[in-house]
């Protein structure tokens, strides 16, 4: 009888390459995207697509934590960037406002939206550049590249951003692509539960860092989420 | 029966749980943390891990190993000066961290974040022990913040470093164990050793990838900064030896002892050069923090029989300066609201003690005369003088950037007092300052008083055997 993951092999779309291609154009998403909402879900869709590459090399029941993980941390960073209203204006755009010169400036297509998207576009270009020499010997080739870019479009997202949700989003992937790479390595449940657990720890510790940053200048909900203001905090000494 | 690791890395677990629920209590939670710090510091200087004792009614196994999650942890010769260092500094930081409140998590956090790094000091092998201090990193996020709103560039950056660098062990590991399959192929050897240094280089957090150490100095608070910084390194370099003298076949693929050298050099040159320009004594220090990790490192690097005892005497020198400018920090940001030169104007007035560490402190680390750093640095400039002088030269330019850092930070310290409602320094806190400045200057003016820690310190990590592939 066929277990549950040799009965999946049986799917010609978890070997299809636009699996790879779907799961690297997410990674670029995160880094491109502006909004935060998009770029949360760019990262959810990568979850469920590394999920379905992963079951080439481990069990189906090991894979799907990886989507479980990355959909709990999803919407734990949605939940905590939510109620800081993380990207919020302090004033809402109004387009009256914007014709009479006043106010500010339609967000069409910001500036560092094109930036990213010429980082990416030139990250690109060096990967398929170097492509032949990224192959890494213990996995597939389609897998291997499809790391090596997730390490990329990772080091992007934290190197364009200080922010503790872009620069999370591109913690995350890096350490997906690493996932990816050590399953085939070392396919066991204790390697699996413990990279797993490090990437819970991490996703509190941005989903902490998020909401600190998010109350900057908002001394009424930061007391309301018990970071306490400026004067009385224990480690508020620091001037910024 | 109860094994060593279990003592080890269980106590400050279960003493944190009772920490957290005191929290409130800065007397209790402080006293209690130090006390179980301190208690382990004692318990691993005197008890050796050969050593059977009685302790509360139970037998402890010091060199019992234990399996905890499939990794081997086990109490060897050499964790031992690595565990006692860290539980002493863990137990002075929490007792200066009653007065002035380094954030209530602190106290709770820094027992649990003990434990992992007791972990990774005993871990086996030694692979694993870089995954330990990814967790760890996870953890610290939230004693650097301290509940702090605005900017999180310092937890931030603290967290992706060793984050980076544990996956590149990983993969070292797996090299390692293909090894036996087929003993003629000289691949797996060369691409552990490419790992490996990968790895290090994230974990040194040195030039250019120092961005970590300016940014926590600024945004944590000093006495976690100190933990941190000092908890960190002494693990790393403890790691480094580590894997140097358990697989010596590495140094043939990297002339390590010369990357460590340009690596030092070009740290103390690069962050001499920072500190000279700087605004506030967080990010100066930082920098001049930065700079002495650089010496140590060109300490270790000068390699025979004198890089590590220089290395590791530096590395006391540098406990004693850090945590005397951390104090001397902490008690200035709690009173002057704020340590940049504008704010700290005229603070040498109110807090005469706090200002003297600050400073003895700061210049302690470029190594000036009549402080802890000196006789290390010195000892460090003679080396280097006679084999390399254009190294010496670099050490020396980026020991006076630190110290006219310093100076700037110091003209403002003495000049019109920006805030006339800055309190006195508390009496503890002044207490604390005064013993260490007492310290630093008998280290300086005896510094073979250094002699037997350094061989006890180096004679326990020439302990660890090397790895038969």
């Amino acid at each position: 009888m066929l277990t549950t993951s040799q009965a999946l092999t049986q799917f010609p779309l978890l070997t299809s390459p636009w699996i790879v291609v779907g799961a690297g154009l997410c990674a670029a998403l995160i880094v491109v995207l502006a909004d935060w909402r998009l770029a949360l879900l760019a990262f959810a869709a990568q979850s469920v697509l590394l999920t379905m590459l992963s079951t080439r090399l481990l069990p189906f029941e090991w894979a799907v934590l990886r989507m479980l993980l990355g959909g709990l941390i999803g919407v734990l960073w949605f939940i905590s960037a939510r109620r800081v209203r993380w990207g919020q204006r302090q004033e809402p755009g109004r387009w009256w406002l914007l014709r009479r010169g006043r106010g500010e400036r339609w967000p069409l297509l910001s500036t560092v939206t094109l930036l990213r998207l010429l980082a990416v576009v030139l990250a690109g270009l060096v990967f398929f550049r170097l492509q032949e020499r990224l192959i890494l010997p213990v996995l597939p080739s389609d897998l291997g590249l499809a790391c090596v870019w997730l390490w990329l479009m990772g080091f992007l997202a934290m190197g364009l951003s200080d922010e503790p949700l872009r620069a999370g989003l591109g913690l995350l992937t890096i350490t997906a692509g690493f996932q990816l790479l050590y399953a085939a390595l070392e396919p066991t449940a204790l390697a699996i539960g413990l990279l797993g657990s490090l990437d819970l720890l991490l996703g509190l510790a941005v989903a902490y860092l998020i909401v600190a940053r998010g109350v900057a200048g908002r001394p009424g909900m930061a007391q309301q989420l018990g970071m306490p203001p400026l004067e009385e905090s224990a480690a508020e000494e620091v001037e910024k | 029966m109860i094994a060593g690791p279990t003592l080890v890395l269980g106590l400050p677990l279960l003493a944190a749980v009772l920490v957290y629920l005191l929290r409130r209590w800065a007397l209790a939670a402080a006293g209690l943390a130090a006390a179980v710090a301190g208690g382990l510091a004692l318990i691993t200087w005197h008890w050796p891990p050969q050593a059977t004792v009685y302790f509360l009614g139970h037998t402890v196994e010091m060199g019992q190993p234990i399996t905890l999650l499939g990794q081997h942890l086990t109490l060897t010769p050499a964790a031992r000066p690595l565990l006692t260092f860290t539980c002493s500094l863990a137990a002075a930081c929490f007792l200066y961290a009653w007065r002035i409140s380094q954030g209530r998590s602190f106290f709770p956090l820094g027992l649990v974040l003990l434990s992992l790094l007791n972990t990774a000091a005993v871990t086996q092998p030694l692979t694993r022990a870089p995954l330990v201090l990814a967790f760890a990193a996870a953890l610290a996020v939230y004693i650097i913040q301290a509940g702090r709103p605005g900017s999180t560039r310092g937890a931030l950056r603290w967290l992706i470093f060793p984050v980076m660098a544990f996956p590149f062990f990983l993969v070292a590991a797996w090299c390692l164990s293909q090894v036996p399959l087929n003993p003629d192929d000289l691949a797996p050897f060369a691409a552990t050793a490419r790992f490996l240094a990968y790895g290090f280089l994230f974990l040194l957090m040195a030039v250019p990838l120092h961005g970590a150490v300016p940014a926590l100095t600024a945004e944590a608070p000093p006495l976690v900064s100190a933990f941190l910084l000092l908890s960190h390194n002494a693990v790393v370099i403890f790691l480094l030896n580590g894997f140097l003298r358990a697989y010596p076949w590495l140094a043939d693929y990297h002339d390590v002892s010369r990357w460590l050298l340009w690596m030092g050099l070009i740290t103390a040159g690069w962050s001499g050069l920072l500190a000279a320009g700087q605004r506030s004594f967080g990010r100066l220090w930082g920098y001049a923090s930065l700079f002495d990790f650089g010496c140590l490192l060109a300490a270790l690097g000068l390699g025979g029989p004198w890089g590590l005892p220089l290395a590791a005497s530096l590395f006391i020198a540098r406990s004693v300066a850090l945590l005397l400018g951390a104090m001397g920090l902490a008690a200035l940001r709690h009173r002057a609201r704020g340590d940049s030169f504008q704010r700290a104007s005229g603070a040498a007035r109110r807090l005469p003690w706090s200002v003297a560490g600050l400073l003895a402190g700061g210049v302690g680390l470029a190594g000036l005369p009549l402080t802890a750093g000196f006789p290390g640095h010195w000892a460090l400039l003679q080396f280097l003088g006679q084999q390399m002088p254009r190294a010496a030269i670099i050490l020396l330019l980026g020991a006076a950037g630190v110290i006219v850092g310093y100076l700037r930070g110091l003209r403002a310290l003495l000049g019109p007092l920006h805030d006339p409602e800055v309190e006195r320094e508390p009496r503890l806190a002044s207490g604390l300052v005064a013993v260490l400045l007492l310290v630093s200057l008998l280290l300086s003016l005896r510094p073979q008083l250094l002699e037997d820690l350094v061989s006890t310190i180096t004679t326990a990590l020439g302990t660890i055997v090397e790895v038969q592939l």
